[in-house]
């Protein structure tokens, strides 16, 4: 009877374990994605604001303050998509897109 | 259990929103003041009265004139803003490094009211957009937050889109304690979604470029020669003497079809009369420039391109100059609301976790940081208020001294909330704060009666009306702190 219970309470503390270790990786991998996601989305980001430089007007803060609508507008957006989309990273496939559509309008000869 | 959509927006948001809304709720707490903002320094300055209404004179005009060329001659970069409907008086203003001060004058004598100096209503406006931290790292760390607030709130419509309805209806105040602060936490979502999302929006865009400059990080462009140019609100040299200025601002009027509230800025060769803010919800730059040697006219400057427009609306909307009385107290509202939602939100968190964390270390600091903000800030703000009636008129340095006692003030409560937390007393953390805020806000008229500066005639309302909201935030400390004391269902 006694060797019942340890092995039950044994085999319960190991659930236990492995259900906090599955826990721990969910929100590591959701952590690392969404570090990524960030990432990517800054460069974007980053790289609109650089396009937005070739727009033609003369005033650069003009330029700028456009620029700033269209970030303020896609970067969250792109966040929560390259977040949302897990199957096939469809989601930080979009934004590496977005980022890849940015940096050839700002780098790309015009 | 499956990792599906909502529970991984669902960890997103309620992470992010948390951590964002720390700062946020403090961010939507000053930007709701901001909307009165001018009120406030009224409120801060009994000495201006609030019954001039009159015309602007010659005599005033000079006075305020030979203001600003002493004011030039401190090295300052001086401008007037006209009398208003909203701010009846004539201000000679300089920038300090954070908020724009200086004396106020009659519009028909040109005396100066030689009202106390105060941290006013700009406080709060210039604490709304940059913590007090100037451009680096203030408005960075602001438009970056409104930029989590976007994903938080957009993490947030994911989860509960297929509940907007119901979540609109729903609010069941006495039910359990946990269910009653989601049914608030969605109510004010759901129901000022389109007001939050809209200033999130048009604030991030107004400061984007702060937070994203456009200059290339892998290339940096060469620097050129360093361009000699003042620091921000100083002058390099002074300009010649001003022209008679009244001539010059009933021609700048005519020009800009802007007939009060205009602001008058110098430069070492020009005079320019700027559109009033409250002329519409374009906040245009638009500028009539004079000679400063002679005072003919020079330009007229006025920008209405589709872009510009746009870029005019967006921060004519997030500003409010324009609105009347009325859309005023709409934005004075929602602003309250979002603040309640943010509120509503770090009590959610800490509710959800209190029984799955143990109330371990982390969940204690959560919580004091939680205090601190819902209760501290508040509270310090109030200090603020009763540090204009209290401080003696006459101090030197009196801005600062309020300023410095605001900060103190929320410092101490933070850290009252850390103690009372770390060692497990958290409940009696809430209550005392509460009880401090129902003190400060409850008190707050008497000390504006006791103080003798409370005017009866003409203004009356706006002290009444500071003293009665102060007064409510105060009782509605009280009734929450009594039902803090009962046992949770």
């Amino acid at each position: 009877m006694l060797l019942t219970n340890n092995i039950q309470s044994v085999s319960d503390s190991l659930v236990s374990g492995t259900k906090a270790a599955q826990k721990r990786k969910a929100v590591l991998r959701r952590l690392a994605l969404l570090a990524g996601v960030c990432a990517v989305c800054f460069l974007t980001a980053h790289l609109i604001m650089l396009a937005a430089l070739r727009l033609p007007y003369e005033d650069t803060r003009l330029k700028t303050d456009l620029g700033g609508m269209l970030v303020a507008a896609l970067l969250p957006v792109l966040v929560l998509m390259g977040f949302a989309g897990r199957r096939h990273l469809w989601g930080i496939t979009l934004c590496l897109l977005a980022c890849g559509a940015a940096a050839l309008t700002a780098l790309l000869p015009r | 259990m499956r990792d599906t959509l909502r529970v991984h927006m669902g960890w997103l948001h309620s992470w992010l929103g948390f951590l964002a809304g720390l700062l946020l709720l403090c961010i939507f707490a000053s930007g709701t003041l901001a909307v009165f903002d001018t009120e406030i320094t009224h409120w801060m300055q009994p000495e201006v009265p609030l019954h001039t209404r009159t015309a602007l004179t010659p005599a005033a005009l000079n006075a305020a004139a030979q203001a600003v060329e002493a004011s030039e001659r401190q090295g300052f970069s001086t401008f007037l803003s006209l009398p208003s409907h909203r701010d009846p008086v004539l201000r000679v203003l300089h920038y300090d490094g954070y908020e724009f001060t200086g004396p106020a004058l009659s519009p028909e004598t040109g005396t100066s009211f030689a009202p106390r100096e105060t941290a006013g209503g700009q406080f709060f406006y210039n604490f709304h957009f940059s913590l007090r931290g100037g451009d680096h790292p203030g408005v960075q760390l602001v438009t970056f937050l409104g930029l989590c607030l976007l994903v938080t709130l957009g993490s947030g419509l994911v989860i509960h889109l297929k509940a907007l309805w119901p979540d609109l209806v729903l609010l069941r105040p006495f039910g359990p304690r946990p269910r009653a602060w989601v049914d608030a936490h969605l109510i004010a979502g759901v129901l000022f979604l389109p007001f939050i999302l809209f200033m999130a929006y048009t604030g991030t865009a107004i400061h984007a470029r702060v937070l994203l400059p456009a200059q290339s990080f892998f290339s940096p462009s060469p620097a050129g020669p360093p361009k000699k140019s003042a620091p921000k609100g100083r002058l390099l040299q002074a300009g010649p003497p001003l022209p008679p200025l009244a001539p010059l601002i009933t021609q700048g009027r005519e020009r800009l079809h802007s007939p009060d509230g205009n602001l008058v800025l110098f430069t070492a060769d020009d005079v320019r009369i700027f559109r009033s803010d409250a002329s519409g919800p374009f906040l245009t730059r638009d500028h009539a420039d004079f000679s400063r040697k002679d005072g003919h006219f020079l330009r007229s400057v006025t920008r209405s391109s589709p872009t510009v427009a746009t870029m005019q609306l967006v921060r004519g909307l997030h500003y409010a100059r324009y609105a009347p009385l009325t859309l005023r107290w709409l934005y004075f509202l929602s602003g309250l609301a979002a603040t309640a939602l943010a509120g509503s939100g770090l009590v959610v968190f800490l509710m959800k976790r209190r029984r799955s964390s143990g109330e371990n270390a982390f969940f204690r600091l959560a919580e004091a940081l939680t205090l601190t903000v819902i209760t501290g800030f508040p509270i310090a703000t109030l200090g603020l208020f009763w540090a204009n009636r209290c401080l003696p008129v006459a101090l030197t340095g009196r801005i600062m001294a309020e300023i410095d006692l605001f900060f103190t003030l929320w410092t101490l409560f933070a850290i009252h909330a850390l103690l009372l937390c770390l060692r497990r007393h958290a409940a009696a953390a809430w209550r005392q704060h509460l009880y401090c805020l129902a003190l400060a806000g409850g008190m707050l008229p008497l000390v504006d009666l006791l103080s003798g500066s409370h005017p009866w005639g003409d203004g009356a309302m706006l002290f009444v009306t500071v003293d009665a909201l102060a007064f409510l935030s105060g009782l509605i400390a009280l009734f929450a702190a009594q039902h803090l004391r009962r046992p949770a269902t």
